[in-house]
């Protein structure tokens, strides 16, 4: 059944690539054809895979003569290991998993883009009666090991001045069960992304207790505790470099359709996330939706972004979670971004 | 009084094809002091015989009378001596004697007086803290001879006890239980294929045809006590012999010829 | 005997030098990438490292907690159970399918129940072990108790024994050096549970040091984790034969 459905997909692919050859007007970049006509894209319903998901709903992709296979992961950890051992393409990323890779030595992929930046769309919901940070002292604190949510919540207990390991009770978690832990007082707060973040922020006694901005590199740099990374597979992209550039040519029309057309991507968006579509179009007003012409200010010069991949690098390092930092540039490549 | 009484015992079990009879009308009585030997073939039904007797299994038809009373079940009056000697593995020699002492409640003193007196009887002291498996097929055997004697019953059952031994152990242990025999007093019916068994040991032989099961002879055993391997050279020894071989001789012959007919 | 013990276990322990060695040789080499197979230097490395940290041990101990209460529950439970079981044909008849049905049940699959009915504490993790452990654990001990040889049960209750009596002083003793051997087997599965008992909600243990040594892509981590496992189970069956000895001492003598 799933090999048959898989076949169906590829089929449909193919056809959908042969339309978009013959039947749609070529935009000027599509003048170079893909030397691929489809590609494995690895996502989630996280944000940073929202253009992807318009942009096969729209069909941009198709207008490159591209199709998208789509595979779901929960973790970015589970995605970039898929990516490493070649069965993915292209993927979007946590930045923490990344660099995880990077330091483990990895030259598997380059890192292509910087797809976007959130605040509020993290944080820590905790029972009303914890009014601050110092209150978690003794109480139970789920989060994903491993996650942005996690290097937040290292960040936040730090600049409180509580000891991660004794003072507060981490309990690793998936994002999914924290609802039923909360609400069985299992756990008496949770570090959580969208759409679990809205949906428990909305739970009977619960309460944001703070957000992604209060990460000390976000007030310094306003750089998230857990950036998203779009990457290709270095030997995908050195084989088929058109075929990457034709990705992130509809990666960024789907993009600059959300912030220009927010309503009927957050129609197309809500049906993908669950969210209710107010709240998916706030999620997508909220972020800021990076164009090819902001990244070679983010990744080369002066590159902030990339310094503040170091200093999270430095960050996992100090907190035992990685052994050494890595060289982050390194990774960094935007020759296939639209315009180059 | 007749100490056992088998009683027009009848014995079948189910089988797949029909129940098969594997006993048919045996009678015969056991008087205390006697010496019972029963001499039959393979497969003619004389362990299922002693196994009723001890109570493991309930005859089909006809009842097995102990002074008396009929067995229903199994009884610590008829101690069972097995050919596979069946001691507890996990028991030294001398707790495997202890084991009847300790069912029947006996107290911590006697039963260390118990156990020294029959480890002495069967010769087997020094070996009291062995485990079983440490030690010959003699040694075990005596020390199951032991473990039976010393809770005391009424008769003694043996089941070709000594069918696994070597030639020699054999003889040895025969001349032992011949001397205990005469210590104890204890009545015994002891099962046997061999015929030089059953004369060298008994006060009487029984002869037991193929199966079904039945009692074809009772012979009184003449031959002189004290006994030792030498009695079996004398002229009533052969003369008892050849009346025992005629008899089974016969029925060897019939199974034989059901063997090889065509059915 | 036991010089040719000795010389066995010298094979055994070149075997494992030459195994050791050519891997470190093939990934010094550089033909493997670290992240996919890093050298066993590294490994030990990873070792020390998190071994001065102080939390190498923790994770070790954590494991061991877990399944040896979990797996002491289990057989505290199975063994009684099993003896019953080995003993009854009728009780034997009413358990027997109910056991069929749990057995097949991968620990994993307990997980999601266990998180309701016990929530995220220790005990959740105990009863992922248990549930792994506790179904084949009463098959081995029913087997056990049904392989006695009936002799034994005859001489005993020819000797004057009651049924109670021959199911302690018989039946117990007589099946406890399968009944061990199968715990002793069973103890070792329970180890392969550790990983769906320190899924969810765990913050130590050689479980947890693998699972999240592969979100950080450590994979010296994660292999590290591996050979404790294998050396902690390796340490725990020593001691288990060791007190198996002491409690079953007639087989020792006999194979002396």
């Amino acid at each position: 059944m799933a090999k048959r459905s898989w076949v169906l997909l590829v089929l449909m692919v193919v056809a959908l690539g042969a339309v978009g050859q013959a039947g749609v007007p070529a935009t000027a970049d599509a003048q170079e054809k893909p030397e691929k006509i489809s590609v494995i894209y690895g996502g989630s319903t996280w944000l940073s895979h929202w253009p992807v998901e318009v942009g096969m709903r729209k069909g941009f992709f198709q207008a490159e003569g591209l199709g998208v296979l789509w595979q779901g992961f929960y973790a970015s950890s589970d995605r970039m290991g898929a990516l490493a051992s070649g069965d993915l393409d292209l993927a979007g990323t946590g930045s923490i998993s990344a660099i995880a890779l990077m330091a483990a030595g990895s030259n598997a992929f380059y890192v292509v883009a910087a797809p976007d930046s959130y605040a509020t769309v993290e944080g820590i919901i905790a029972q009303r009666g914890i009014q601050t940070i110092k209150d978690l002292k003794g109480k139970k604190l789920a989060v994903t090991f491993a996650s942005s949510a996690h290097v937040l919540v290292l960040d936040v207990l730090e600049q409180a001045g509580l000891d991660s390991r004794k003072d507060v009770d981490l309990i690793n978690m998936k994002v999914s069960d924290m609802p039923a832990a909360f609400r069985n007082n299992e756990i008496q707060a949770a570090a959580t992304w969208t759409p679990t973040f809205e949906k428990m922020r909305a739970m009977p006694g619960a309460k944001e207790l703070l957000n992604d901005k209060e990460f000390s590199l976000f007030k310094k740099y306003e750089f998230g505790p857990g950036p998203d990374l779009l990457v290709v597979r270095r030997e995908f992209a050195d084989k088929n470099p058109k075929t990457t550039r034709a990705f992130l040519r509809g990666y960024f029309k789907a993009a600059e359709f959300m912030r220009t057309n927010p309503d009927e991507a957050a129609q197309i968006l809500a049906k993908f996330t669950g969210l209710p579509v107010e709240e998916q179009k706030k999620g997508i007003t909220d972020t800021t939706w990076y164009a090819p012409a902001d990244q070679q200010r983010l990744l080369v010069s002066p590159g902030g972004f990339v310094q503040g991949l170091k200093q999270l690098g430095d960050f996992l390092v100090r907190h035992k979670q990685i052994s050494s930092a890595p060289a982050v540039d390194r990774w960094v490549n935007v020759n296939f971004l639209p315009g180059r | 009084m007749t100490l056992i009484e088998i009683a027009n015992v009848s014995k079948s079990f189910p089988t797949g094809q029909g129940p098969v009879e594997a006993l048919r009308d045996i009678h015969m009585t056991i008087e205390p002091g006697e010496f019972v030997c029963i001499v039959g073939p393979s497969g003619c039904g004389k362990s299922t015989l002693l196994n009723m007797v001890a109570g493991f299994e309930q005859p089909t038809r006809g009842q097995i009378l102990l002074q008396g009373k009929p067995i229903t079940t199994v009884t610590s009056r008829c101690g069972m001596v097995f050919q596979q000697y069946a001691l507890f593995p996990w028991k030294t020699m001398a707790e495997n004697i202890e084991f009847g002492l300790k069912m029947q409640g006996l107290g911590r003193v006697e039963r260390r007086e118990r156990i020294r007196e029959y480890l002495r009887l069967m010769g087997l002291e020094g070996f009291e803290d062995a485990y079983p498996d440490a030690l010959s097929g003699g040694m075990k055997q005596r020390a199951a001879i032991a473990r039976v004697l010393a809770n005391d019953p009424e008769v003694l059952l043996m089941d070709e006890p000594f069918a696994s031994l070597d030639a020699m152990t054999r003889q040895l242990l025969q001349e032992e239980l011949l001397r205990i025999y005469d210590v104890s007093k204890k009545t015994i019916l002891f099962i046997t294929h061999s015929i030089d068994e059953a004369l060298l040991l008994s006060t009487r032989v029984c002869v037991m045809s193929a199966r079904p099961g039945r009692i074809m002879a009772s012979l009184p055993n003449t031959l002189p006590f004290p006994r030792d391997a030498s009695a079996q050279l004398s002229e009533t020894y052969l003369r008892l012999k050849t009346s025992i071989w005629d008899s089974v001789q016969a029925e060897v012959q019939k199974t034989l010829r059901l063997k090889v007919s065509p059915s | 005997m036991r010089f040719l013990e000795r010389r066995l276990g010298f094979v055994g322990f070149c075997s494992f030098l030459a195994f050791v060695s050519v891997w470190e040789a093939v990934t010094r080499g550089g033909w493997i990438e670290p992240l996919f197979l890093p050298a066993p230097s590294r490994v030990l490395q990873r070792a020390v490292l998190m071994y001065q940290d102080q939390n190498l041990v923790v994770h070790v101990l954590a494991s061991a907690r877990r399944v040896l209460v979990g797996f002491a529950i289990a057989a505290v439970a199975a063994v009684p159970l099993g003896i019953l079981l080995g003993s009854s044909r009728l009780l034997r008849a009413a358990v027997d399918p109910l056991l069929s049905i749990i057995r097949p049940l991968p620990s994993m699959s307990w997980i999601p129940l266990s998180l309701l009915w016990l929530g995220i504490a220790e005990s959740q993790k105990y009863s992922i072990v248990f549930m792994g452990s506790f179904a084949p654990s009463v098959l081995y001990v029913m087997e056990a108790t049904r392989n006695i040889d009936p002799l034994f049960v005859r001489a005993a209750r020819n000797l004057g024994a009651s049924r109670t009596a021959v199911l302690y002083e018989v039946v117990l003793p007589g099946a406890l050096p399968s009944i061990l051997a199968g715990l002793k087997v069973m103890l070792g599965i329970a180890w392969t549970t550790v990983i769906s008992a320190e899924l969810v909600a765990a913050k130590t243990g050689l479980g947890f040091l693998i699972m999240n040594g592969k979100e950080y892509f450590l994979t010296e981590q994660v292999l590290l984790g591996m050979a404790l496992i294998s050396a902690t189970v390796v340490c725990i069956d020593r001691t288990f034969t060791w007190v198996e000895r002491r409690l079953i001492p007639w087989r020792v003598e006999a194979t002396r």
